[in-house]
């Protein structure tokens, strides 16, 4: 079982709402665990009972304190949004953004004290927040957000990237909010959040179009699962399988919400 | 009985579908002047043979790397002699030496071609990595206006267009070379063009994958690099 799951079943526990269930895995990808290093991925999420904020970010693999980066947003964002109302709750999310942001800007690896230094913790944001059957994605970078509607029915929050694949955006940058997007959606049945390591499974190359043979398969297994512990060991091992990490050897955070 | 076993459970039917079918291009431009008669070019095409046999025989590269290679000869004259061509199906032409060294012509081609495969693969939605061009050569631009042309390759360069590498063999002038790069050039030892292929095909093939020890795999050089000292 991967390093990181304990801390995934602690959050899943200690959150006992009836209406929202959220399971989620965080996988260290096959060159990460070769060389004995950490997954820059982080995800993190709170509910009450009609309410949930979830977010799910990749630390840049090119910055020296990515997975900060990728803790501190996605800490910052839960423990702040879930206090808030829904309403005007775009400029909100801005705002817990630009708190990360000072964070990065006093912490003790950040040197410089200054803006210039937290380019050193890059990490994307796929996040979500939830109130009364209504939904809103808020996105920077690659990874993905999927809120399922029906069976053939599904509002997706695409990942961004450069004029390359290998070029994207980062809540570190000094232009972040041109990369910010909003996306909402309501009446859903599950949501998934994904750091990019998952979604080439999720999707068909064009982004607009879910891979049925992934998505399906477990969200129907997640939502019938009544075990807990049980229901994120398979999650955990699928997303561990051989034939997944030699697909694509990076970290793979994955976090779903089943709706009632 | 509830199974405890943590290696058994998992989610039963999940498919994972290899849609990472995006490309890495990568564009060699060649001097194949006459100072490369004799050993070097033979040299030369054996490592292009090497290349052809290392892609194909890597099941990740070899369908999603593709190859083009430009050549720098004759009366100031620029061919192409390999045009854009997925690495499984890449055939190492067989390089002639003789006449100048038109690399500022060259490289504008190599350019050109790239702007015109990236807009093919935006109009196919096929994603891709930002490209390589590797210039090799053994001596020094001879066409007028080449410093033109290296400006604009520095240009594509800030603008994050492409990644352009020079590599000088014994007596290249490093210097000129360098002003096609923003990277510092690098010099081959002797004639280790075998190991200097063996070596691309290994980093581009990690760039294809977009595997975390890419970088790494890039700086370790030690197979061909001759140290400046």
């Amino acid at each position: 079982m991967p390093t990181n799951c304990l801390i995934i079943l602690m959050h899943g526990m200690k959150n006992r709402s009836k209406n929202i269930k959220v399971l989620s895995s965080c996988i260290t990808g096959a060159y990460h665990k070769s060389k004995n290093l950490p997954c820059q991925d982080y995800c993190k999420h709170i509910k009450t009972d009609n309410k949930m904020v979830a977010v799910v970010s990749d630390g840049a693999g090119s910055a020296k304190f990515g997975k900060i980066g990728a803790k501190i947003v996605c800490d910052t964002l839960c423990d702040i949004l879930i206090k808030a109302s829904a309403t005007d709750i775009k400029q909100k999310i801005i705002d817990a953004i630009e708190i990360s942001r000072q964070k990065l800007i006093l912490h003790r690896y950040n040197k410089s004290k200054k803006e210039l230094g937290i380019i050193d913790f890059a990490a994307t944001v796929v996040g979500v927040f939830y109130y009364k059957n209504k939904g809103l994605f808020f996105h920077i970078g690659d990874g993905a957000a999927i809120a399922i509607l029906g069976d053939d029915n599904a509002v997706i929050s695409e990942p961004e990237n450069g004029i390359f694949s290998c070029e994207t955006y980062f809540y570190t940058m000094d232009d972040w909010k041109d990369s910010l997007r909003f996306t909402n959606f309501e009446k859903a049945n599950s949501l998934m959040l994904m750091t990019d390591g998952v979604t080439s499974f999720a999707f068909k190359n064009d982004y607009e179009q879910l891979e049925r043979g992934f998505v399906y398969p477990i969200n129907n297994f997640l939502h019938k699962s009544t075990n807990q512990l049980k229901a994120i060991r398979a999650l955990n091992n699928t997303l561990s399988n051989p034939k997944a990490q030699k697909i694509n050897p990076d970290d793979k955070t994955f976090l779903w919400v089943g709706l009632k | 009985m509830e199974n405890n076993n943590m290696n058994d459970d998992i989610i039963p039917y999940v498919e994972f579908a290899d849609n990472a079918n995006e490309r890495t291009p990568c564009v060699l431009v060649l001097d194949c002047s006459g100072s490369m008669r004799g050993e070097p070019i033979s040299q030369l095409n054996a490592g292009l043979s090497a290349l052809e046999k290392e892609l194909k025989e890597d099941i990740d590269a070899s369908s999603r790397v593709q190859i083009l290679i430009i050549k720098a000869y004759g009366k100031d004259e620029v061919v192409v002699s390999s045009d854009w061509v997925d690495a499984m199906n890449f055939t190492a032409p067989t390089m002639e030496a003789g006449g100048l060294t038109p690399l500022g012509k060259a490289m504008e081609l190599a350019l050109e071609k790239i702007e015109s495969q990236k807009n093919l693969y935006d109009s196919c939605g096929v994603t891709s990595k930002r490209p390589w061009i590797f210039l090799i050569s053994d001596g020094e631009p001879t066409d007028y206006g080449w410093e033109q042309a290296a400006k604009k390759c520095q240009i594509a360069q800030q603008n994050k267009k492409v990644v352009i590498h020079a590599v000088g063999t014994q007596g290249a002038n490093l210097d000129k070379l360098a002003k096609f790069s923003l990277n510092s050039p690098k010099r081959l030892t002797g004639l280790k063009f075998t190991e200097f292929f063996l070596w691309l095909s290994r980093s581009v093939s990690c760039v294809s994958k977009a595997a975390p020890n890419a970088d790494e795999l890039f700086n370790n050089i030690d197979a061909w690099n001759e140290e400046q000292k």
